[in-house]
Order: structure tokens, then sequence, then C-alpha cells
């Protein structure tokens, strides 16, 4: 197939966009059911979390402890702020006695997540970010809305921050004879973006730049990054191999998570 | 491209291609208003079979690995979902997917006992494609790519759970599964362009003097081979105000994974053809085993504990090599000097983790937790190989010329970690919650290595370069006092039925002292020189405001600044000062739109801008159109913009129409210090359009049909991994 020519794309915009209009002023006159825009669910209403409660009892029980749990207020005009704020008015549900097509789940899109967390639909729009919009993996992998703080690992939580990351990237897990000091400092987030970046990796920054936030001296006096000793691997000289790209790019600092031959994190 | 295919196909309610991006909260009912019936609602029980067809022109690596699907097409099985009660005590649920192409498999058969428990079995797997992407040099326009440009990693699970949950018995859960990851991707995507003697000005070329090209920074590829085995157990028992949960976990880890360089004709180092080195191999086999013990009582209804008690053990053997290749600029060949090989040792984590969360309900508008997490592990680990070394003397390669050495290091590190945590919640307004959280994260730990072993490599071959430095005998010690500071303050307030303002304001403010000295030998000692804090403050604040029922704005505003401190050096002060090193602020503004004027259309439309800056402490002369190029490294601008547009229509009683834009940019592309350094910052622009029609062809049968067009163009890689093109998608939904 060949590419479209702007002049065709443009043509095909303006196309597009007129028939749109006018077949919804043709369905406005002759359509006579709804479309519903995802995630909702048709002809259900609000019931309240105490309804939810009656069965979801195990939940219900831990929600308190959840982060999502600080949406939800009193008052009869918070009425969907429970789990309904999530899943959608349960009317259906309920009635129904439970059952799948009648509720949202929103492990099987992310479109419930984003309609508040509009800032993590953008960064999942990114080259490199975790295949969420893809469907291979969903939110709830890494954060659980129901219990416990939301992002894993924090606070007084039982768990590592770490562990959410580990359970599949388990060639970073170590233990190594030299560690990289940033695990113990911030974890896996120190230096990457999980819900995506501009940079490769996911990186919170593309090159040295990277590194040069925490590391602007070393262990060895003879190597101070940044001019100290000019003409050095380090050194802030145009032909330094700083300039030349990142830290960790092939031959230098390569295994960034740990080494176990290098304590400068070499291979 | 953001049409993002396979979660489209797995829409079942959407007709457009890129149902990922598909409407983010149509809140346009009201809490109260019950709305009309779908004439399109999910089936219980359906089987979905579809097929995509790209038809795109550029690069198709880039393609594969933005979509995350192949260029050459996919279809199958999208989607299978099927359950049914097999007697008045047995139900079955069987999902799956079989996507050829895009090799991407999920079989999912769980069967569910009344008042006994359920078996659940499956077996999933997906590719995520990589371009191979080795980097672009713009004064010479020239473009690196791996070998093997079009690269994949297969993610696979096995598992298999059976759950024991009779009526007032304890459940008792049995499960075992499997993860692996297998393929090759590229491990780093620039190189260099290093000439001195070029000059550059503004992004031009001055003078004859042609970059040099030389890639001291070579793209790679990662080989991953890797494998967990995880078998685990849990008992959930009730007795009165008392729920215990015991887990229990014995994992195994077998990995391999090795990198390899890629070297090219035209680089400086004549190497031809283009030869594949290995470079590095990382295999870790561990075992590791966990044993998790939560009580949580309820002693009335003001009150409540949880305590949690983990241990865990893990045991690892490495092995490996680390290869430096050197090359001849004359004599073509590749001598693979092996800087540490046959890698062995051993590691060994003990840690030991305890929680209580004290909960008071005063009264139903307070929520009050407070909590504490204390955390001990021990890390040791020691670690060896063989080194070679070429004589200075030596003319030939003759292995006599080589030195070999042992090198072993002992490395422990132990860390005591408290964390007190104190979280707030008061609803006693209506329509209105306040919350606040508090922790302190105190970390008293210490490391030590000691490696005896001092060497250096040397290579006197004619015609042979080396850059292999075995490491340096070296003593560490070091004391580190960490103190790591975090909290919120909240509020949400659901204001009227047509507004809700949602704000928070944070705070993380770190702290670190490191006591302690290293020597390595022969070389003066400077001590430990790291991080010594950091913190950052941020807020956010969303409103949701629905000035009609059909009607909703979000919005959200994000802010975070921060800065870090390190250690200085000789240029920026002097050894031991403190300097601000990592200044770094980030502002993102998202707007959405969802309007339904009729039960007949809907639209949802979104816009984000990210302004994104990180300045390092590194010495930094801004590029501008008078400035000649005196600096190396850029600072790091993450900005970028995504919008997307989401209409969809009833056009009758059987056909739905969907249409969609999606733009997404980001422009910190700078090539004006490519004299000086790689020319960094991400650049590029993707826009793609879809329209899709969804037909209730028969009561059973339904039809999706989309087609689209994709663009996408990368400044950061000149051009070179441009694409663009239609594609289209059909699906076929029969109800089982």
């Amino acid at each position: 197939m060949h590419a479209f020519t702007s002049k065709a794309i443009r043509n095909w915009l303006i196309l597009a966009g007129l028939s749109a209009w006018g077949l919804l002023v043709v369905s406005c006159v002759t359509a006579d059911r709804t479309i519903v825009a995802p995630p909702q669910i048709a002809g259900a209403k609000y019931v309240g979390t105490k309804q939810c409660a009656e069965c979801h009892t195990d939940v219900a029980e831990h929600f308190t402890t959840a982060t999502h749990a600080r949406l939800v207020a009193n008052g009869a005009g918070a009425l969907d702020t429970g789990c309904e704020n999530c899943h959608g008015p349960g009317s259906l549900h309920v009635k129904a006695g439970g059952g799948a097509g009648t509720i949202i789940n929103p492990r099987k899109s992310p479109e419930t997540c984003f309609q508040c967390h509009l800032d993590k639909r953008s960064q999942f729009n990114l080259p490199h970010s975790h295949p969420l919009l893809a469907g291979k993996v969903t939110c709830s992998d890494c954060h659980d809305p129901h219990q416990g703080d939301a992002i894993r690992g924090s606070g007084a939580a039982l768990a590592s921050a770490t562990e959410t990351c580990l359970r599949c990237h388990t060639q970073q897990a170590g233990p190594f004879t030299y560690a990289h000091g940033a695990i113990r400092e911030e974890g896996c987030t120190a230096c990457h973006n999980p819900h995506g970046t501009v940079n490769d990796k996911m990186l919170v920054a593309r090159d040295a730049n990277l590194c040069l936030r925490c590391h602007l001296a070393t262990l060895s006096s003879g190597f101070n990054i940044g001019g100290y000793k000019s003409g050095g691997a380090h050194a802030n000289a145009i032909g330094s191999r700083l300039s030349e790209g990142a830290c960790w790019s092939a031959g230098c600092h390569e295994d960034v998570h740990g080494s176990n031959v290098n304590a400068s994190l070499r291979p | 491209m953001d049409t993002h295919l396979p979660l489209l196909r797995r829409g079942a309610g959407l007709i457009c291609v890129g149902a990922a991006f598909a409407l983010s909260g149509v809140r346009t009912v009201a809490a109260d208003a019950p709305a009309q019936a779908d004439a399109f609602p999910t089936p219980d029980n359906y089987i979905t079979v579809s097929g995509v067809a790209p038809f795109v022109s550029g690069d198709k690596a880039a393609f594969d690995a933005r979509t995350g699907m192949p260029s050459a097409g996919s279809g199958g099985i999208e989607d299978l979902s099927y359950a049914k009660d097999l007697s008045k005590d047995v139900s079955i649920t069987v999902n799956g997917h079989a996507l050829g192409g895009a090799q991407d498999y999920l079989g999912d058969l769980k069967l569910s006992f009344n008042d006994v428990g359920s078996i659940d079995t499956g077996y999933k797997r997906f590719r995520t494609f990589y371009d191979g992407v080795g980097g672009f040099f713009p004064l010479s326009d020239s473009f690196q790519a791996l070998s093997y440009e079009s690269l994949h990693v297969d993610r696979s699970t096995f598992w298999l759970t059976a759950t024991l949950a009779k009526p007032n018995l304890p459940v008792f859960t049995l499960g075992f599964h499997v993860d692996s990851r297998t393929g090759q991707k590229e491990s780093t995507e620039w190189a260099s362009v290093i000439n001195p003697n070029a000059v550059v000005t503004n992004g031009a070329l001055v003078g004859t003097a042609l970059p040099a090209n030389t890639p001291f920074i070579a793209p790679n590829v990662m080989n991953l081979n890797e494998h967990h085995s995880v078998l685990d157990a849990s008992m959930v028992a009730t007795a009165g105000k008392v729920t215990e949960t015991v887990k229990a976990s014995l994992g195994w880890i077998n990995n391999d994974d090795w990198r390899s360089y890629v070297k090219y004709p035209g680089s400086k180092v004549i190497v031809d053809p283009t030869v594949t080195v290995l470079d590095d191999e990382q295999t870790i086999k561990s075992t590791d085993f966990r044993l998790i013990n939560q009580t949580d009582i309820k002693f009335n209804p003001y009150v409540a504990l949880d305590v949690g008690l983990s241990f865990s053990h893990q045991s690892s053997t490495n092995g490996g090599n680390w290869i430096t290749p050197a090359y001849s600029s004359t004599l073509k060949l590749v001598y693979t000097a092996e800087t540490a090989a046959n890698i062995y040792g051993t590691g060994n984590v003990d840690d030991y983790v305890g929680n209580a969360f004290l909960k008071f309900t005063p009264t139903k508008d307070w929520l009050i937790d407070l909590g504490f997490r204390d955390e001990y592990n021990v890390i040791t680990s020691s670690g060896g190989f063989v080194t070679s070394s070429l004589a200075s003397t030596a003319k030939t390669l003759d292995p006599s010329n080589f030195t070999v050495a042992n090198d072993l290091t002992y490395s422990h590190q132990n860390d005591h970690v408290a964390t007190p945590e104190l979280s707030i919640r008061y609803m006693g307004f209506d329509g209105l919650s306040l919350y606040a959280s508090f922790d302190n994260r105190t970390n008293h730990g210490n490391q030590h290595w000691i490696n005896p072993y001092a060497a250096s490599t040397t290579a006197g071959v004619t015609g042979i370069t080396t850059t292999a430095s075995a490491p340096l005998g070296s003593i560490f010690f070091q004391e580190a006092n960490q103190d790591y500071s975090n909290g919120k303050i909240g509020a949400n307030w659901n204001a009227t039925s047509q507004l809700t303002v949602r704000a928070e304001v944070y705070r993380k403010d770190h702290q670190n002292q490191f006591v302690g000295a290293n020597d390595i030998i022969g070389v003066a000692s400077t001590g430990a020189l790291y991080v010594t804090g950091y913190n950052f403050t941020g807020a956010t604040v969303s409103v949701i405001y629905r000035p009609d029922p059909v009607l909703t704005l979000t919005t959200r505003f994000d802010a975070q600044d921060g800065m870090m401190s390190v250690t200085g050096n000789s240029i920026t002060g002097g050894t031991g000062t403190e300097i601000t090193s990592g200044n770094a602020s980030a502002r993102t503004i998202s707007e959405a739109l969802d309007y339904a004027p009729s039960g007949q259309f809907y639209f949802h439309g979104d816009l984000s801008f990210v302004f994104n800056y990180l300045q390092t402490a590194y010495p930094f002369v801004p590029v501008n159109a008078t400035n000649s190029i005196a600096t190396p490294i850029q600072n790091a601008n993450n900005n970028y913009i995504t919008a997307s547009g989401l209409a969809g229509f009833v056009v009758n009683k059987s056909v739905d129409l969907q249409l969609q834009g999606i733009y997404t940019r980001a422009d910190n592309y700078n090539p004006s210090i490519a004299s000086g350094g790689q020319p960094y910052g991400a650049g590029f622009e993707e826009r793609s359009v879809t329209a899709g029609v969804k037909c209730k062809l028969a009561d059973r049968w339904m039809l999706d049909a989309k087609v689209g067009y994709l663009d996408r163009t990368d400044a950061t890689t000149g051009g070179f991994t441009n694409y663009n093109g239609p594609l289209a998608y059909v699906g076929i939904t029969y109800s089982l």
C-alpha cells in the first residue's frame, strides 16, 4: 500500500468530518437507542457502597485502608464516591445478583483509571511505556485499589518498595557483590517512570544527566566528574566519553542495577 | 502510532481502531439518572475472530515496536469468553485469545465447586517488539541500526491454582506458576560521533574536518533467557474477632542474559563485515523462600489491630563473563580480551520484616491509622573471576603472552530500617473528605567490601589497542545513616452535583549521611562521595465540572519541583562541599471533555501538556543563535504533548459509527552540540486517524470493521525510523 500524501489526508479528514456531522444529524432523527461511552453501564444507576458490601465483604472490610478510600465522602451528593466511582453504577449488577456483564471491571480496561488520572493516560501514550494500552498489563498488576497504599511498599506496609517491579524483572533483583545505591535510596523509580517517558527504557532522563543528579564525584580522586581531570573519561571536554552517550552505555557502567565484578558497576 | 489494535480488538463495545484511547470518564449520567439500554451489550459467552492488516511504508521495525503488533499483520481468535453451570454445584469459565503473528496467546480454564473451592489453570504469552536503533549522527547524516533490527522478547506465564474453601473452615490455596522472558532487545540506542578537529557552530559544520564517526559507544543487543518458578501456599482462617493469614512461597530463578556488541563497516574501527561479539554475560540461579504471617484483630467497632511478620531468604549462585573486545585497525580481526572470565560467586539475603497498624474509628467520621514497620536485612556476597592481561612487550597473541590471575571480592551489607506512619482521615462535612499522612523512614546500615586484587592490563601488539582495564584492588567501608520523610495532605470535595474538586500537596525530604573510607590500592582515597540529600514538593489539583448533565469537563494539574544535593568536586567549590545537582521541575496540565448531547452521540476529547526539565551541576552552556558549542551535555528536557478525540454515533438500530484522532509530539531534539557529543533529546511526532463501524448482522452476529491511517516522524533518529500508511481491521463476534 502506498503512503498517503498530506493532501489526501487532509481531504480524508474533511470527508470524515462532514460524514460524522451528517451521521449525527441523521442519527438524532432516525435512531431510538443509546450508544454508551465506556466505561459505563447502560441503564444502571448508583446504589451506594453499602449495597456492594453485602456480597463483597472481604473487599469492603479492607477498603478503608486503601488510597482510593480517600475519595469516599458522606452525604447524599456523594453517593458515587465509593465502589461505584470506579465500577460504575451498580443497580443492574445488584438486580442480577452479580455477573460480569453488569458491572465495570477496571482490570479489563484502563479507561476507568484514566477518568481521574489524566496524566497517566498521557504517559502511557508515549513510545516508551509498559504495554498497558495494548492490553498486555493492567493497572492492578502493580496497584491494589482495594487495600493499602496504591503505591505498594509505601509507608509502613509489609512489602518493600521494589517488590512490585522485581516480581517480573528478576534479573535486576540480585543480590550483587556491588549493588547500586540508588536501589537503596528510592528503588527503581529513582531512574525509571514505570508509566512511561519519552526516553528509552522509561528513563526519567535520556543521557548522562540521569547519573549526574547524584554522581558528581566518585570514589577515586582521579575520576572526579566534570572537568577535574582534563582529558579523562569523565572530563568536561569535547572528546570526553561523558559527552558521547549515557554513562551506562556499552563498554562503561553497563550493569547499573548491580555488578558481581566491579565496584563501578562495570559488567 | 497509537492505534493499539490488540486492545482495540478486545474492546468489545468499541468501534474504532485504538480503543486504548476510548472514552475517559463520561460522567454525563447523573448519579440517580437511569440511562437507556445499550443496543450492543457485551454477551456473557462469545467468541471474536479478527485480523489486522497494516500497509505501512518506512521502518517496519519501528512500527512493530511502537504499536506492539507486527507489520506483517496478525489474526486469529481475538477474544473467547465462556461460562456455564455444568451442574447444580459445578461451573466452568473459559477465557482466551490466540493471535498469530502478534504471538499473543491466553488460555484460562477455571472450575468452581460450590462450597468446596476452585481450580484455575492457564497459559499466557505475549510479544514485545524492539526496533534495534543504534544511533543517528547528524553531521554525517548516518544512521546506525543493529544488524538484526527487528527484535522481540516473549513473556509467558503458566499457572495452576487450587483453592479449598469449605464453609466455616479455613481457606487453603496452593499454586504453582512459571514465568519466562526470552528473546532479544536493544540495550542502548545511541552511539557517538566525536572528532575534536571538527568545528560546528549552531549545528552547521564549519571547515572540512569531518566527524570521525568513532563508535566509542556501540549499539548492542541484550539476549534474555529468564525463568522464574514459584510454588506458593496460603491459609486464611477466621475465628471470632481474629483473622489469621499465613503464606509461604518457594521460588527458583534461572537466568542467563548476555550482551553483544555490534560493530560496523565504515566506523573508524575497521571490521568488515559487520561482526557481533560477546560483551558480557550474567547468569543467576537462585532459590528464595518467604514466609508471611498476618493477624487482623477487630477488638470492637472502634479499634482494630493488624500485625504482620515476614521472613525471606534468598540464596544465589552467579556466573558469566565480562569481555572487553579490542579491535585491530589494520589486521581486521577481533581480539576478545577476557577481562573477567568465568565469573563465579554466591549471594545470600536474609530479610526480617514486622509491621503493625492500629486503627481507630472513634466516630463514623474519623479514621486514624497508626503504623510502624521494622526491617533488618543482611546481604552477603562473594564474587570471583579469572582475568587475563596481555604483556606490554608482547608482539603476538600467543597464549604465552597473557598473564592469567584470579580475582575474588567479599562484600557485606546490612540495613536496619524503621518506619513509623500516621494517617488521618475526616469525613465530618457533607461531601468533603480531608486526609493527611506522614511517614519517616530511617535507615542505619553499613556496607563493606574487600578486593585484594590489583593489576593492570596493557597491550603492545602492533595494531592492537585495548581499553580493557581490570578492576583495581580496593577496600571499602561505609556507614550509612539515611532519613526519609514523606508527608501529604489533601481534600476531596463534592461541592455540588456539578462540581468536584480534589487537591493534594506532598513533600519528600531525604537526608543522607555517609561515613566511611575507601582505598583504591595505589590511588589516594577521597572518602565516600554520594548524594547527600534531596527534596521534592508537589501538588495535584483536579476539578470535575458538569455544567450540564450531558457535559463534563475534567481538569488536572500536576506540579513537582525538587533538587538533589551532592558532594562537589574541585571545579564546583572543592571536594567535600555540598552543592545542588539534580534541579528538576515538572508540570502537567491535562483537560478532558466528555459530551453526550443525546443517547445517539458522544464525544470525548483530552489534551495534556507536559513540561519536564532537569539540570545537573555538570557545567552547562546554553545553546543559542550566537553561542558556539562549548559544552557536550545539554540539560534534559522531556516535554511532550498528547491529544486525542473520539466520537461515537448511532446510525440506525443496528449500526454504530466511531471516529478517532490521536496526536503526540515531543520536541526536545537539539543537534547543536553534535560536534561535542551525541545530540540528545527525544523529538518525534505521531498522528493517527481511524474510523470504524459496528454492525449487528443478526441476533448472535456482530461485525467490527475499522480503517486507520498512521504517520510517525522521529527527529532523534534523523527520520530513519519514520513510517506511515493505512491499516485495516475486521472482527466478527458470535454470541455463544
